[in-house]
């Protein structure tokens, strides 16, 4: 934990090194390195089983990758963090929220439930002052919930504000799996799929909010998606995994021109 | 040394009835995914139907035995299609509490037909002792290691060589490829409760002549049951085999050395370690539970 | 449908916010302030009924309401199945029993044990709570049925070792002279104020079990609260929201074990007597009797439940003495042995029928009233 000051504009958020995440004999992911810098929109594509989501993992702390990795984390304050070794709570209240590919909300909790629940890192309220509510706990809902709306006005949600989670259609969990990550006021969030599963509409309200969070609030993100027209259109730089091996990185003009990944990916879908 | 033979002797006799006990429990658990609370309470049954049977009846024990086997087995299959059937799915500790809810509800019938007064041993088995040096063991004592060995002999050879046993092992291995296979589950099931209500009456014929009193707390005998099939492991049949034992002699041991007041204690206290040092027990199976 | 804005979000945070809700609350306050006034009066027949059974009914299913809302609280929220939980009560008699005024006591005031209490059941919440973060489900409930029988030993000895065989007593706590001002407090010929006999316990119970509840459902609408659900849901998501699933495990632990502490310690000085036997295993029974009719998922269900388990039987045995029932022999005889089995019936059909309990059937008739003419 030293804090830095790097001058410039590739200010790093993460910087990963050799990171290998092994589950008997097969290898999940195999020495992948990247940076993200900061403010920077970073996708990581490629066919399912790739290892990307074992990339999330590993950062997050649900998996430990094997010896010999290096995952860095630059927190909004400058502070750099050895992730490796730490736990998963740890981890995220330095500054890292992540959404899930099958979505990982509470669906007996309501939308605002599950939205306040992201502010969790962000209070302190406990069994004491919660219990006797008035005061300190009250002050600390009332601010919490202020963040809260902005997130369900910047996600359309607010008609489903008091519904259970459970009863809402897959696209609204998406976005408010989203708004859940955002309520956590991430230096870095990790986006698994934030697309998958949902309409051609669904998926271009996503895009937009995506964008938004980006103007609005300049938060870092790792973009994990499927839909290649959606990566190559907002992603500023991509790595590529196939079977857990990295086979190309840089920026969208690059990656189309890579003939590894031309071959081993783009090749066999079509619509790029 | 010669109490600590003693008292591993009567533990053993004990820990034979225990086996018994948890035997039928870890079956039920193994093939249903239930964990019966009423498991004492189908125990105690069988301890006072023996009363009816033998003492104000005074018929057979061969015929009291296979009557009343008969009349908890009885039970268990109705509880089976009755209760535990429009059951399933519900969440695992909505089940718990509906054995709960048995348990209570044959606490009350016994209390109705029987009242609320305690009743002495049952003296049915023969009363005399086996002396060795000096070692004393009461008749009593081998005949029910004997009569739980030949139980638990017989239901080994039922769950290992029979089609239904078969089938039972089959629906724990993997319910929905049994299924697929054309086994029954709803028969499985309803075969699972019947033999392990059975294991636990017979227990309870046994246990009413070995007991000093019988009454209600006779049930906490069937809630040994849980430290001895934790102990062997939760989903093994010979585990619970060998918890029983364990269970019977510590508690035995440690009635005589400490106090009738720490068998209790004992039996749960070594769960207790067991679950923390090793949750699956000795013989369970590893990935039962993931924390 | 009510037609009700909220407008701010302070105005959202409050647990009454309607008028209905209003209403409710109004005439529930007056009613329980009524009630055990209407129960003092010898009624003329044909109300002559004994009411102040129910006077004794009322106050132990407050006490006990805190403690089966505790338990909804680890097992409905947070999903921890403890079985210790009976052990609190224990924990309190004995907390009670040793720093009381009683025979082998300390000397200290019923006012200045309760807060201690509760902060002894929560220490010792976190003990037996760390099993939980080994073993889970039906392993945890089977390590915490342990803990019972530890409990149960524990005060089987101190009482071995104060009162031999005898009950430990509880004798009846005062309210202090420095408050003897206060309206309704009128000492006896000693100068002394005694709380004794179910008119004025209802008043020491009432208050303290409605603080223990507000606590908890402040608790359960809060961040920690939130957090526990998160846990029984999902523990791997609430951990990657920042939350410590252990930490969180063991808080919910405190809290609840602390409440069934308070509860066991009202109990033991409202009982006036405790002994090892009215601490059998048997009373996992009936804390499942109320929690499973009830409801146990909700802190309503608790109190309910509770309420159930004491109110019951008192209106079973006003049913039994109508007159043609009141013939039955059989029925005479077995009177309370039929009320174990029908709260044993009841156990079932709750759970075969309506798992979410009264307190389940209470959100249904609201909502049939909320939507009516509507059925859907």
């Amino acid at each position: 934990m030293v804090a830095v000051t790097t001058i410039g504009v590739a200010n790093p958020v993460l910087e990963i090194e050799n990171v290998t995440v092994q589950f008997g004999g097969l290898k999940a992911c195999n020495d992948v390195t990247f940076r993200i810098n900061e403010g920077e929109l970073f996708a990581m594509i490629g066919p399912n089983g790739a290892g990307k989501t074992t990339v999330i993992n590993a950062i997050t702390g649900v998996y430990s990758p094997n010896p010999g990795a290096t995952i860095d984390f630059t927190d909004s304050g400058g502070n750099r963090h050895d992730l490796l070794g730490q736990r998963p709570h740890d981890i995220v209240s330095r500054g890292i929220a992540r959404t899930f590919q099958n979505l990982a909300l509470f669906d007996a909790l309501t939308v605002l439930d599950n939205l306040m629940l992201g502010r969790y890192i962000h209070s302190d309220v406990g069994v004491l002052s919660g219990g006797v509510f008035w005061g300190k706990a009250l002050k600390d809902e009332l601010r919490q919930r202020e963040v809260v709306e902005r997130i369900i006005d910047l996600l359309e949600i607010s008609q489903y504000r008091n519904e259970a989670v459970g009863e809402l259609s897959y696209g609204v969990r998406k976005r408010l799996e989203l708004g859940r990550a955002l309520a956590q006021e991430p230096h870095l969030l990790l986006l698994d799929e934030p697309m998958a599963g949902q309409n051609l509409e669904e998926k271009q309200d996503m895009v937009r909010f995506i964008a938004d969070v980006r103007s609005e609030l300049g938060t870092t993100m790792l973009l994990i998606e499927h839909d290649m027209g959606v990566v190559m259109s907002i992603a500023e730089r991509i790595v590529v995994l196939n079977f857990g091996q990295m086979i190309g990185i840089g920026t969208p003009e690059e990656i189309q021109q890579n003939p590894d990944v031309v071959s081993a990916y783009l090749g066999t879908e079509s619509g790029v | 040394m010669d109490t600590f033979l003693q008292l591993t002797a009567s533990g053993i006799a004990l820990g034979s009835v225990y086996a018994m006990v948890a035997l039928g429990f870890v079956l039920v658990f193994k093939s249903t995914d239930v964990l019966n609370f009423a498991h004492g309470e189908f125990l105690m049954l069988g301890s006072f139907l023996a009363l009816t049977f033998l003492v104000e009846w005074n018929l057979n024990i061969v015929f009291a035995i296979v009557a009343i086997a008969f009349i908890v087995a009885a039970l268990g299959v109705a509880l089976h299609y009755g209760i535990m059937k429009p059951l399933v799915g519900q969440p695992l500790f909505s089940v718990v509490l509906v054995t709960i809810g048995i348990a209570i509800v044959i606490r009350a019938f016994l209390l109705m037909t029987y009242g609320p007064l305690e009743r002495g041993r049952i003296l049915a088995l023969p009363q005399g002792q086996l002396d060795i040096g000096n070692l004393v063991i009461p008749y009593v004592d081998i005949i029910l290691f004997l009569v739980s060995s030949a139980a638990v002999v017989i239901f080994y050879i039922f769950f290992k060589s029979t089609t239904i046993g078969l089938q039972m092992r089959a629906v724990a291995e993997n319910l929905e490829a049994a299924a697929a296979m054309g086994v029954s589950p709803n028969k499985v099931f309803a075969v699972s409760w019947g033999i392990g209500a059975l294991m636990a009456g017979v227990a309870g014929v046994m246990y009413g002549n070995f007991t000093a009193v019988i009454d209600l707390n006779l049930a906490a005998i069937g809630l040994r049951a849980f430290p001895a099939a934790m102990i062997g492991g939760l989903d093994s049949v010979e585990g619970a085999i060998l918890g029983g034992l364990i269970v019977g002699v510590s508690e035995q041991l440690a009635a005589g050395y400490f106090g009738g007041d720490f068998r209790d204690v004992v039996a749960f206290g070594l769960m207790f370690v067991v679950l923390m040092v090793r949750p699956y027990g000795f013989f369970g199976t590893k990935d039962l539970i993931r924390v | 449908m009510s037609g009700k804005y909220i407008t701010d979000y302070r105005e959202d945070l409050r647990l009454i916010k309607t008028t209905p809700q209003r209403i409710v609350l109004v005439v529930g306050v007056l009613a329980t302030i009524a009630i055990p006034f209407i129960l003092q009066i010898d009624w003329d027949p044909p109300f002559d009924y004994p009411w102040r059974a129910w006077g004794t009914a009322l106050n132990l299913a407050l006490a006990w309401a805190i403690g089966a809302a505790a338990f909804n609280l680890l097992l409905g929220y947070t999903g921890q199945i403890s079985i210790a939980h009976a052990a609190f009560l224990i924990v309190g008699s004995m907390t009670g029993a040793i720093l009381g005024q009683g025979a082998f006591g300390l000397g200290w005031s019923l006012w200045v044990i309760l807060p201690i209490a509760a902060v002894v059941g929560a220490v010792i919440g976190v003990l037996v709570g760390l099993p939980a973060l080994r073993v889970r489900g039906l392993y945890l409930f089977m390590a915490t049925l342990a803990v019972h029988f530890g409990a149960i030993l524990l005060f089987r000895k101190y009482q071995l070792a104060t009162t031999k065989f005898n009950a430990i007593t509880y004798p009846a706590p005062s309210i202090p002279s420095w408050l003897h001002w206060l309206p309704f407090i009128n000492p006896d010929e000693a100068g002394e104020f005694l709380i004794k006999g179910d008119f004025r316990w209802f008043w020491v119970i009432m208050p303290i079990t409605s603080l223990c509840i507000i606590y908890m459902v402040n608790v359960l609408r809060t961040r920690e609260g939130r957090a526990f659900v998160a846990v029984r849901d999902n523990d791997v998501a609430a951990a990657l929201l920042g939350i410590n699933v252990a930490r969180t495990k063991l808080r919910a632990f405190a809290a609840s074990s602390a409440m069934v502490t308070v509860s066991g310690v009202l109990l033991a000085y409202f009982i006036t007597a405790r002994s090892d036997e009215s601490w059998s295993i048997e009373i996992i029974l009936d804390v499942a009797i109320m929690t499973v009719v009830g409801g146990f998922s909700t802190i309503r269900g608790g109190v309910l439940g509770a309420f159930f388990f004491f109110m019951a039987p008192l209106w079973l045995e006003w049913i039994r003495g109508w007159g043609f029932i009141d013939s039955v022999d059989w029925i005479k005889k077995n009177g309370a042995n039929i009320d174990v089995m029908i709260f044993g019936l009841a156990i079932i059909v709750v759970l075969v029928f309506k798992p979410e309990g009264l307190a389940g059937l209470w959100a249904d008739i609201k909502r049939y009233f909320k939507q009516w003419p509507f059925k859907y």
